[in-house]
């Protein structure tokens, strides 16, 4: 899997590169690991979390910050109540999550889009934080079949992501088997 | 004071633990008022099956259609529990016989359940299962509602308890909860908690099973400790603990092979 993810990095770096800052943690810490490069995450670009209060008004910015947020260890009582929020919203409404995303107006893209960032913020906040419940959710993200990328989805960062997001995933269950 | 009535919750007339816990109740000298039982129907199954998916399936398989047979025979389990302790109830309607009344809803909480309680007067609830209580039904419900919760409160709320604390590495805090149903998810006033050793090298589907009879004697001594004030309702304190949910397979998978390669 690493290997494939790494081919697909390579014959993907410059969209990857243009598509304004979204593989975010992703670069940081698998560029310099496989490409030695460094690259540079947007941290100014965040959006305000306060704007929102329910989840229908979360968008995909407001879950870059969380990631942004996550990634630097500065994730505040709002925020990581926001993060708990968005868990709890996906575990009690996981099998009608696509049809939510359509009664909102989203095309099937920009549904999917939205919830492999989503599954990509749990992994890393349970990499960073050792929550299993955060894994928990990412795999069953996953595992979503219509969550499963076709090969032309229009958004290259969105591939990179949900691949990295299956290593994660794999890397994780081995771990806990090998204890 | 008039003698509190106790009323029990039913998820199912074949549950095993509620047969178990009514026989006991009944033969320690308890009364018991009336068992009220959640008929399985469609609306049922598919309120569980968005719930929980293909579980339920493998639930309804083990639990109306094995049944005993689901068991190892003199395992550590409800089934050789019974056999030692010669219960023989398998459906809860056989209790009519012993004069308690077994009313049958579609709901537990549906307008006939909650007219029935407050048409008593002291009364006490048990809940051996039957789905989440509404708080119309809390209110008339006389003292409370009596649940038996699979994990240590209040850092264990929610579903999937014991994996998710053999997941942390939290030996300590695999066991039972009985509490006071309130309007939140696990977090009513504690009565009691009994705590169950992780017995090394055990999958967790035999831990699942030792947990069926000590969760019948739990419900039993508790709820008689509750009827002879020996024990009080002791509120939970406000507490930064989360809930827990459904454990993916992949997860449990994982935890199994860690168990049996004895790492915890």
């Amino acid at each position: 899997m690493t290997k494939e993810l790494e081919k697909y990095i390579r014959n993907n770096l410059e969209s990857l590169i243009q598509s304004d800052g979204y593989p975010l943690l992703f670069f940081e810490s698998i560029s310099k690991q496989v490409f030695e490069i460094e690259t540079s995450i947007n941290f100014e670009k965040q959006s305000n979390l306060e704007a929102f209060s329910f989840f229908k008004d979360v968008r995909k910015q407001n879950i870059q910050t969380l990631r942004i947020l996550n990634y630097k260890g500065e994730l505040d009582n709002l925020e990581l109540f926001w993060v708990e929020k968005i868990l709890r919203f996906c575990e009690v409404r996981y099998r009608s999550l696509l049809v939510l995303g359509k009664q909102q107006g989203w095309d099937k893209n920009e549904i999917i889009e939205f919830y492999v960032l989503i599954s990509s913020l749990f992994f890393e906040f349970f990499e960073k934080n050792k929550d299993y419940k955060y894994l928990n959710i990412g795999i069953k993200l996953l595992d979503l079949p219509w969550l499963k990328l076709p090969s032309n989805f229009p958004y290259p960062y969105c591939n990179v992501l949900y691949k990295r997001n299956l290593i994660l995933e794999k890397n994780a269950l081995i771990k806990i088997k090998n204890g | 004071m008039d003698k509190k009535k106790v009323v029990i919750f039913c998820p199912s007339p074949l549950s095993l633990i509620t047969n178990s816990v009514c026989e006991i109740l009944l033969k320690d000298g308890i009364e018991i008022e009336a068992i009220i039982v959640r008929s399985f129907n469609l609306k049922r199954f598919s309120e569980e099956f968005t719930r929980d998916g293909r579980r339920l399936l493998k639930k309804i398989w083990k639990k109306l259609v094995l049944r005993e047979k689901a068991y190892k025979e003199n395992g550590a389990n409800i089934v050789t529990f019974r056999k030692n302790n010669n219960l023989i109830s398998k459906n809860v309607k056989s209790f009519k016989e012993k004069g308690v009344k077994i009313i049958t809803c579609g709901n537990l909480n549906d307008t006939k359940v909650v007219n029935y309680l407050d048409s008593l007067s002291s009364k006490v609830v048990l809940f051996t299962g039957g789905g989440i209580i509404r708080e119309n039904v809390l209110n008339e419900a006389g003292d409370g509602i009596i649940n038996c919760h699979m994990g240590i409160l209040p850092e264990y709320k929610g579903m999937d308890l014991p994996e998710w604390a053999l997941l942390e590495g939290n030996k300590d805090k695999i066991g039972l909860t009985l509490h006071f149903m309130d309007s939140g998810i696990d977090t009513g006033e504690i009565l009691k908690k009994v705590k169950i050793e992780y017995i090394k090298g055990e999958t967790i589907l035999d831990l699942r099973k030792r947990f069926e009879p000590i969760m019948v004697q739990s419900m039993v001594e508790t709820l008689k400790e509750y009827l002879n004030d020996e024990v009080s309702p002791v509120k939970q304190s406000n507490n930064p603990f989360k809930q827990y949910f459904i454990m993916h397979s992949k997860l449990v998978d994982a935890l199994n092979v860690k168990l049996e390669k004895n790492a915890i």
